[in-house]
């Protein structure tokens, strides 16, 4: 019932939706009327106030019959380009007074002549203004039908630095920026294979956002590789400023709060994923891309895990896997335990646990609430605050938290070690959409055992785990290797495996290209023939 | 659709309600360390002894000045039931009484001559009471044993659980029983056990109720282990000391590490540590329609010390000492073995083994059961085996000698 009441108020009638995709083709493109000032005019129109809309007319006035005009927005492009291009047009422009031709051939003769990278022919208007808003320069020539667009983009930007959210001790320190171009390009360079494909898709009727969407041919799943186009062909809205947008409007079971989709700042967790034939979601303006598909335990396993070795890695995927259930279940234990099952205690523990709560005021559950919302405000005052007071809020948490409110009398001694190790161990968690996700169940998890002690967590894991495992990321089931399950799948996700020893991409996510590697390639090392060539050559 | 979402939330705010009224915080709870019965029927005193945590935690938070206070404070109330008595406990205790933390319980030697039927009954009855708990008949009354403090431990209740624990741990003299063990032994076919007996050892010493016993170095008056109590069916019936004890521990296969003292042709001693003991029991019929228990023990051990002269590196040496060790558990065996027949009740549980293997024969020898026990014969055959003979080869004694 609830979540039937949740649909009605969160999806929109689909008549409502079938008019937009109306109004989405209704305006006719209007071809480029041949006459300059005519259409310089209207261009004068649309962008005239803005101080960075620029127009340079060359060979005279506009208005005769050579008459020619660039286009650009000054913020949008790159100075030097633009310089290159005009000392180009100069040039053909004299070569032009000389021959007299017309302006059709002259406009061929550009594009086979200018010293310039991308260069498109436009025809209509409004490939006209999305050129020129995209930062492409546009040569429009008098009484020539069609117009030129020179893409010269650039402006200031953000070079590839180290990513800020996901860091690594061994491995490559080069973040995605908000430059699209520069990620591709990040992706590109570890996976040199015309296997690569990039689709593009144009999303958001103001922002025009550029959306790709990457995968490697045979060993990306075809079908998933179908259907994330498909959503993403179905998406129709005013803005996409951020791959959250797309994510949400992409993903499956929106009501779920465990996250569907992996995001990530780091261009080698990205090429990672496509070799294990995942698809990529990149989107401009932004330097977090999108994974999918992605299972559970996907949200544990690092880029790191499989750049140092492999019996380490198992160890810290064991104790992440620790960790999340910590994260999500200490809270309430301590609940459930002090306030219901108190046999469960070792008796000494219990008889000290007993002594510092002998003046507190609160119930445990009470207690516990406190004390996870008042970290809560800490963690989100450290994210949102000035970095400059960065150290006046761990000084406030540390006394406040740790030890003014026990000496107060507020809070036992043991809630502070409970809450304190429950947000370590959050943040082992490497992907922040998944510790959000716990730290949201952490909470109903410690009502129901402040309500009904371990009989409540149990009432509440039961479905929790029912809905894990009914989860669908596009077409890939949440909780794969285990449900269903896959033997071949279990090398790489609490183990990780030698690399030698990883023959095959995860079932089921990847299409029909399953082999990874040769199989055999147990490192047998040199020390024979090391020996043998000494030999030889004494 | 509204009335249905206001069932919905009603029928949640029920469900949770109802299990709120179960919950029980900590400083709500009186945790229970130790029990104890006095009295008998239709007038018992129930003791209880309670825990004191803000006594015993070092921490800064908790109310301070820790040390003057008593770490347990103990209170007796009267019923005609044994859960009347503990219902009006709350008359003058501030606290829910906890009892699942509890693991000893004391009866009084008047209650355990008596009988203690009702006892076993609150605690098959009620889940709050654990049957696991340990037992122990004191020689007196259960009330003043719990008064007692024990140093250096603080809580009285946990430091005796702990002796019974450690003694049948490592000295397997007097073997520590639960209730439920008990209530299965007596009511079995041999329908005899035996509960570790405390009594007071030396002067008794006001002290050993206060906290000043902590200042002491030693004490008057000690809390000991002193006897074994038998019962019959539910009542005491009698006593026996540490060697019979420890012979009916060896026929009951209860030892699990003990150290014997044994002594060689010339009275020189050595001390063997019993690491692990597999008896074996089994009563055989024999021609006479007679019964004969067969005792088969096999056991490892290791060389604690000795002054004998016998060579422990030599297999002859080491087969003199096992030899020796052999038999001085037959003896205790015997010792056990003699008890048993003289106070004529089946403390080794030898009824419910021939009832298994010969259920024709018991069904005649049934009614005349323990006097049954006279005429039976004992076949005793040990084989102790010393693995390690310890870091030093000849005794200390030779070594000086020979110099």
């Amino acid at each position: 019932m609830l979540g039937r009441w949740f649909k009605k108020v969160f999806s929109q009638p689909k008549q409502q939706s079938q008019d937009i995709e109306k109004s989405k083709k209704q305006q006719d493109a209007q071809s480029i009327n041949p006459s300059l000032p005519r259409t310089l005019l209207l261009l004068k129109d649309q962008f005239g106030q803005s101080p960075d809309f620029t127009v340079r007319s060359l060979s005279g006035h506009p208005a005769e019959p050579s008459g020619m005009a660039v286009c650009y927005f000054a913020g949008l492009i790159d100075r030097k380009l633009l310089t290159n291009l005009i000392e180009g047009l100069i040039h053909e422009d004299s070569d032009n007074n000389q021959n007299q031709t017309n302006p059709s051939q002259m406009a061929s003769r550009l594009l086979e002549k200018l010293p310039s990278g991308h260069m498109q022919i436009i025809r209509n208007e409004d490939q006209l203004f999305t050129e020129i808003l995209s930062g492409s320069a546009v040569i429009i020539i008098n009484n020539c039908p069609f117009a030129l667009a020179v893409m010269i983009s650039g402006g200031a930007r953000r070079s590839v630095e180290e990513p800020s959210s996901q860091t690594v001790v061994r491995g490559p320190k080069e973040g995605f920026t908000e430059d699209i171009t520069t990620n591709i390009a990040l992706v590109r360079r570890k996976i040199r294979s015309p296997k690569l494909k990039f689709e593009t898709h144009d999303i958001g009727q103001l922002t025009h956002t550029t959306v790709v969407l990457a995968y490697i041919e045979d060993v990306a799943n075809t079908d998933v590789v179908k259907e994330i186009n498909l959503r993403l062909q179905s998406i129709d809205t005013d803005s996409i400023l951020e791959s959250g947008y797309i994510e949400e409007f992409i993903q499956d079971t929106p009501l779920s709060p465990f996250p569907m989709i992996i995001d990530t700042e780091r261009p080698d967790t990205v090429a990672g994923s496509l070799l294990d034939g995942q698809v990529a979601v990149l989107v401009d303006g932004t330097p977090f891309a999108l994974i999918a598909p992605v299972t559970f335990f996907n949200f544990f396993q690092t880029p790191e895990d499989y750049y140092q070795r492999y019996d380490i890695s198992t160890f810290l995927r064991c104790l992440r896997l620790v960790a999340f259930l910590v994260s999500l279940l200490l809270p309430s234990l301590y609940i459930a335990l002090t306030t219901f099952q108190q046999e469960m205690i070792p008796t000494t523990l219990l008889i000290s646990l007993t002594a510092q709560r002998e003046g507190t005021p609160f119930p445990a559950l009470v207690e516990a609430l406190l004390m996870e919302i008042t970290f809560e405000v800490i963690r989100e005052a450290g994210v949102r605050m000035p970095r400059v007071i960065g150290p006046a809020i761990s000084i406030v948490g540390a006394l406040v938290i740790g030890q003014a409110a026990v000496e107060a009398g507020l809070v036992s001694g043991a809630i502070v070690i409970v809450v304190s190790f429950t947000a370590i161990s959050n943040f082992a968690i490497p992907y922040f959409s998944m510790s959000s996700a716990i730290r949201l169940l952490r909470f109903v998890l410690m009502f129901l055992a402040g309500f009904l002690g371990l009989f409540g967590i149990l009432a509440g894991l039961i479905p929790l785990l029912a809905h894990l495992l009914s989860l669908k990321s596009f077409g890939v089931d949440y909780f794969m290797p285990f449900g269903p399950f896959f033997k071949s799948n279990m090398k790489d996700l609490v183990l990780r495996a030698p690399w030698w020893a990883m023959k095959t991409r995860p079932h089921e996510k990847s299409g029909k290209n399953r082999m990874r590697q040769a199989p055999y390639q147990y490192p047998k090392g040199t020390s024979n023939r090391l020996d043998d060539m000494k030999e030889s050559e004494q | 659709m509204r009335c249905l979402r206001c069932v919905l939330l009603l029928s949640i705010l029920v469900l949770l309600g109802t299990g709120c009224g179960n919950r029980t915080e900590l400083n709500e709870l009186g945790i229970t360390a130790a029990t104890g019965f006095d009295g008998g029927t239709g007038d018992w005193t129930v003791t209880f002894q309670i825990i004191n945590p803000s006594a015993l935690s070092n921490s800064s938070g908790a109310s301070g000045a820790g040390g003057s206070q008593s770490p347990v404070h103990t209170f007796s109330t009267h019923g005609t039931t044994i859960r009347g008595a503990v219902s009006v406990g709350n008359l003058e205790n501030p606290r829910r009484l906890y009892f699942a933390h509890n693991n000893i319980v004391l009866i009084g030697k008047k209650t355990a001559e008596q009988g203690i039927e009702e006892i076993l009954d609150t605690y098959y009855r009620n889940p709050d009471a654990r049957e696991t708990v340990r037992v122990v008949i004191v020689d007196g009354e259960a009330r003043d044993f719990l008064k007692k403090l024990t140093p250096p431990e603080k809580i009285p209740g946990q430091s005796l659980t702990q002796i019974l624990q450690k003694n049948t741990q490592f000295g397997s003299y007097y073997p520590s029983i639960t209730i439920h063990e008990l209530a299965l032994k007596i009511t079995s076919d041999s329908a005899a056990a035996g509960v570790p007996t405390l009594a007071i050892k030396g002067e008794d010493d006001i002290k050993m109720n206060s906290t000043d016993i902590f200042n002491q170095t030693s004490t008057k008056g000690k809390l000991k282990i002193s006897s074994l109590s038998v019962f019959r069916k539910s009542k005491k019936i009698g006593e026996i000391h540490q060697q019979e004890s420890l012979g009916i521990a060896w026929l009951t296969d209860q030892i699990k590490s003990t150290t014997l003292s044994t002594l060689d042709s010339q009275s020189r001693q050595s001390a063997i540590f019993i690491r692990k003991a597999k008896v074996k029991v089994s009563p055989v019929l024999n021609k006479n329609n007679n019964f004969t228990l067969m005792v088969n023990a096999k056991v490892s051990g290791e060389l604690l010390e000795t002054i004998s002269k016998e060579d422990v590196t030599s297999l002859y040496g080491l087969e003199k000492l096992q030899t020796q060790a052999e038999e001085l558990i037959e003896s205790q065996m015997r010792e056990g073995w003699k008890t048993v027949q003289r106070m004529n009740i089946d403390l080794i549980g030898i009824a419910d083994k021939i009832h298994r293997k010969y259920p024709k024969e018991w069904a005649k020898i049934k009614n005349s059961w323990p006097g049954e026990l006279a005429n039976m014969n004992l076949e005793i055959d040990v084989d102790v085996n010393i693995k390690r003979v310890g870091l030093l080869q000849n005794s200390f004694v030779d070594l000086l000698k020979s110099e």
